[in-house]
């Protein structure tokens, strides 16, 4: 039987509408007969928007981009008032910037390509025209100079004064928003690179506003800033900013640009011989924010399995006199030899460079040249000081650096009670002397070294030749923290040897003596200084050393003071805290069994297995309370 | 060298070497038609000769004494074939005369009046599209443009074409697809020539149908090739014709295809998506009409006269149809709709292209009288200052 078609609801509709009604009918099923339908209405209704826009759909549908993009140019020329074009003008619009593009955004993007180019150019330009948010229009824009880069420089400035406006009147102060984001890093380029010549006084007003919005970003580590720019890709990186500042550069004839062209510290000469005020703030500016910034990545490795460092006052000495440093009175402007040696501890990398660098930096901008003519270098200052911890760590470090203690120590006293500053306290005790405050200091890290989850190696030697003062970058990782805190252990009770009563003088030689193994042998005169001492007074006791003694030099030492000297000396190396079955020893009188048995107790300790670290913080765990001489 | 040497010459050679040899001196009896100033005596004294010299030496129907020959076997056959393939694949061109002496030659081998040489003809042209012969092609589609495309002789070379050559072939052969392209003026007169044969020829109940494989060729022929209907309009034939020949009026393939879309639902039971398309292609390349034909009194795309034909078939048949059916317009069976409307589709496309020529007159009155669909109805008022 055949099938009627029920024509009834059709009868109230207009031809226009049953025409488009008969193309939309027909095209799942049977898309040629929907494009004669559509084809036909097409002659029939030229000036009808819906029939005209039918015939688009249909195409879309069958995803013939070729075909919807001659319909799209004829639609746009024709119905430029009508919504529904509208409508679509966006979904295209937003297809071209899309970066993840679902089917219909590629078919989109597929179809304007089909489009040509005058009218592509039109299409942009009109729906940035209408776009009443100023970051679509932004985007639109910035998509039209992409497409047709001839002769947008004019737009562009508009484009520039638009967003300016934009960020003037959008709330909160900070340089940190979506408008100057585009401006910075997307508009400035291209109007750097396709217009023509600028106005100095333009191009600095540009350049100012880059620079205050990558400082500003750059320098704060808070995620803040990631929240103010989300869902935007965050490309902003130092090496943008420098080519920024190339572009710059080039345009304002800037003999200082090359500085910008990386490793930036190969050229650093150059600053010095500028008579350009002007660009060398900007450059020493930004040099300066990139150095910090470099240290302080350097100071706080936020990789994982990567640990902080520290700036601390290492140790010295001289040929002449073989004492701890004096210190000296530290010109900046002086020789390199009169500057104190900085070393680095293994994994601190170019930490050593990244700081000679800022604080030449520093010392430019803080020069009196500079500084006076310089009224533009406060400008920046907010962004490199205000609520930055980062300028705060590096002139703390210069302040030790220089010797200037008293400063050194108004930075670190506010600072929690963290591995670091604790390091810091006992560095600044050290420099200054203050002896006997260096146990107290060493305390709180000793609990801290065990939460250190890296292990780390020895520092060679701490100990630098022939120069006025050593400072080190210790890698906050167990086994440097722990040399640097043994050896200042060893300095302290070295120094304060004469004040100690012979009652406690022999706690304090076995703690030196257990002290000293650790970085076996640098310390081996102290510990024959020791045995001397110990000939003399013609007497020991200490009942750690079977606990903590374990290095065979030291124990060979003793056992042939046992063995040969034992008329004379008077040794008593077991803990009195033993069980009471074991006969305290003596080296006179003694049978031969308990010389046996002094033997095999030395034997015993030659063959322990245990790393040195883990006895020597055993040590200093559990003689906490003694050895801070408090 | 007068006539009796000219054979005498002739006779002393071999077939097929006769062959060769007569079309060279046919080609140039031509030739001094066509660039000499001669007396028409003359000319048509030489012109004889001509046809004595075909009749004789090329097709050998007749021995020296003009007394009928048996036919040639295969093998000559095919001998003759390969000395006229060579012929116009080779020699054209070459020659004075060009284009004009070639098709001059080539309609004395081949007037309509010789039905019988039909048969050779169409299996040189099938070689000719299997060697791609093109100044072959050439010269047959000026042949059936001048003879007409829809005469019987077209029609039975085309017939022979799609019987002997086109079914062998299979669909997707490149030497079809590319036809167009090669030989635009011969594909397009034999595209009038087939668009004639179809839904025409057979019983009125049981028409010719062409089969799929073949409506697919020619929808894609269309479909791609936008200017294909246009062929035998848009080519000037003034310089390719004998001496005095008048280019004739070209007719499109337009009305003879649009007669399968609109007949089709009318006689094949299933939703044949193929002749939806080929609609299309039509339309839309009817569409174009105004950029292939710019000067509208040149215009001459769609014939007043075929499509009045073209409604009364179809309005027949619908009313063979609807017999003793009660039926409202509105709600006619789908097919006779679908008939319809695709008829007033091409109606509507052809009057906003201005592509009709010929009196309309008994055109609309033919139209007025079909059943009144709403696409007619809205076709007919938009035009309504002329129907």
């Amino acid at each position: 039987m055949p099938h009627f078609i029920a024509d009834n609801k059709t009868c109230e509709i207009s031809d226009e509408e049953y025409l488009v009604l008969r193309a939309k009918e027909t095209s799942d099923k049977n898309p040629y007969q929907s494009k004669a339908w559509t084809l036909t209405a097409r002659t029939l209704f030229p000036q009808n928007f819906d029939v005209q826009f039918e015939a688009y759909l249909v195409e879309k549908n069958n995803g013939n981009s070729k075909e919807a993009a001659k319909f799209f140019g004829e639609l746009f020329q024709s119905f430029i008032a009508e919504n529904g074009l509208w409508n679509e003008m966006y979904a295209l619009t937003n297809a071209l910037r899309s970066e993840n593009p679902c089917a219909d955004d590629i078919f989109l993007k597929n179809m304007f390509s089909y489009i040509p180019s005058i009218i592509q150019r039109d299409i942009l330009t009109l729906t940035a025209e209408r776009s009443e948010d100023t970051m679509e229009h932004c985007r639109l824009m910035l998509l039209l100079f992409k497409k047709f880069p001839q002769n947008t420089s004019q737009l562009i400035i508009r484009l520039v004064d638009t967003l300016m406006t934009a960020e003037k009147h959008s709330p909160g102060p900070s340089v940190i928003n979506c408008y100057r984001k585009t401006l910075v890093c997307e508009v400035l380029p291209l109007l750097l690179q396709t217009s023509g010549e600028l106005p100095p006084k333009q191009l600095y007003r540009f350049l100012h506003k880059s620079i205050e919005f990558y400082l500003a970003y750059l320098m704060s580590k808070s995620s803040m800033v990631e929240n103010v720019l989300e869902n935007e890709k965050n490309d902003i990186s130092w090496e943008l900013l420098f080519n920024l500042i190339k572009m710059f550069g080039n345009k304002l004839d800037w003999e200082l640009c090359s500085i910008f062209i990386p490793p930036c510290t190969v050229r650093m000469n150059i600053l010095d011989q500028t008579k350009a005020i002007r660009q060398l703030i900007y450059c020493l500016t930004v040099l300066f924010a990139y150095c910090l910034y470099q240290y302080n990545i350097a100071l706080y490795p936020i990789l994982e399995n990567k640990h902080s460092v520290v700036l601390v006052e290492a140790f010295v000495v001289k040929e002449a006199d073989e004492i701890l440093p004096k210190r000296l009175k530290i010109d900046p402007t002086s020789q390199d030899s009169n500057l104190p040696t900085l070393t680095g501890s293994e994994g601190t990398g170019d930490i050593i460079k990244h700081f000679n660098f800022a604080l030449k930096c520093w010392n430019m901008l803080n020069s009196t040249d500079v500084y006076q003519k310089g009224k533009y270098s406060n400008k920046f200052s907010p962004y490199l000081f205000n609520g930055n911890s980062w300028i705060l760590d590096f002139i703390t470090d210069v302040a030790l650096y220089r010797g200037k203690f008293e400063e050194f120590q108004f930075n670190i006293q506010s600072k929690a009670n963290n591995i670091r500053s604790n390091l810091q306290k006992l560095t600044y005790n050290f420099v200054t002397k203050n002896y006997h405050m260096l146990g107290e200091c060493c305390i709180p890290i000793i609990r801290q070294i065990e939460s250190l989850s890296l292990l780390g190696n020895q520092y060679p030697s701490l100990t630098e030749y022939n120069t006025t003062r050593h400072l080190h970058y210790l890698a906050i990782m167990k086994i440097p923290v722990l040399q640097y805190v043994v050896k200042l252990l060893i300095i302290m009770y070295w120094q304060l040897l004469p004040n100690f009563t012979s009652s406690e003088i022999d706690r304090i030689f076995g703690y030196v003596l257990i002290l000293c193994q650790l970085s076996w042998p640098s310390e081996k005169r102290i510990v024959f200084d020791i045995l001397t001492k110990i000939r003399n007074k013609r007497s020991f006791t200490c009942n750690l050393f079977f606990k903590y003694v374990v290095n065979v030099e030291i124990l060979e030492e003793f056992m042939h003071m046992y063995a040969n000297e034992q008329e004379i000396i008077k040794l008593d190396l077991i803990g009195t805290g033993q069980s009471h079955s074991q006969k305290r020893m003596f080296t006179r009188g003694v049978d031969k069994e308990e010389r046996e048995d002094f033997r095999q107790l030395m034997k015993e300790q030659v063959c322990r297995q245990e790393p040195l670290y883990t006895l020597i913080i055993q040590f200093l765990l559990e003689e906490d309370r003694h050895i801070s001489l408090k | 060298m007068s006539s009796d040497s000219t054979k005498q010459v002739l006779r002393k050679l071999e077939f097929p070497l006769c062959v060769k040899e007569a079309l060279s001196r046919i080609e140039q009896l031509c030739v001094a038609n066509i660039i000499q100033n001669v007396e028409r005596i003359q000319t048509i004294k030489q012109t004889d000769l001509a046809m004595e010299l075909i009749t004789e030496f090329v097709f050998c129907e007749v021995d020296r004494r003009s007394m009928k020959k048996k036919k040639l076997n295969h093998i000559q056959e095919m001998q003759l074939l390969e000395v006229l393939s060579d012929y116009f694949a080779y020699n054209h061109n070459t020659t004075l005369g060009g284009d004009a002496a070639r098709n001059t030659v080539f309609m004395s081998l081949f007037p309509h009046t010789y039905v019988e040489r039909c048969q050779l003809l169409v299996k040189l042209v099938s070689i000719a599209v299997c060697t791609n012969n093109i100044p072959l092609l050439s010269a047959t589609g000026v042949l059936m443009q001048q003879i007409g495309c829809t005469s019987k002789f077209s029609i039975e070379l085309a017939k022979g074409l799609i019987n002997d050559y086109f079914t062998l072939l299979p669909e997707s052969s490149i030497k079809l697809h590319d036809l167009p392209s090669k030989a635009p003026l011969f594909t397009a007169n034999f595209l009038t020539a087939l668009a004639e044969i179809y839904f025409t020829a057979g019983t009125e109940d049981n028409p010719l149908i062409p089969s799929n494989s073949l409506l697919n060729i020619i929808t894609e022929w269309v479909s791609e090739n936008n200017s294909l209907c246009y062929a035998a309009l848009t080519s000037n034939l003034l310089h390719s014709l004998p001496m005095g020949g008048i280019p004739m009026p070209a007719i499109t393939p337009f009305v003879g295809l649009f007669k399968w879309c609109v007949l089709a639902p009318l006689y094949i039971d299933e939703d044949n998506v193929n002749y939806a398309k080929l609609h299309l292609s039509a339309l839309e390349s009817l569409l174009d009409s105004q950029i292939y034909c710019p000067s509208a009194s040149q215009r001459n795309v769609v014939s007043a006269q075929q499509l009045t034909f073209l409604v009364t078939v179809c309005h027949e048949k619908i009313e063979k149809i609807l017999k003793g059916v009660e039926i409202d317009v509105e709600n006619l069976f789908p097919y006779v709709q679908l008939a319809l409307e695709r008829l007033a589709q091409f109606v509507q496309v052809a009057l906003h292209t201005n592509s009709i020529y010929g009196s309309k007159q008994e055109f609309f009155n033919r139209l007025r009288n079909l059943p009144k669909i709403r696409l007619l109805r809205i076709t007919m008022s938009r035009h309504k200052e002329i129907i």
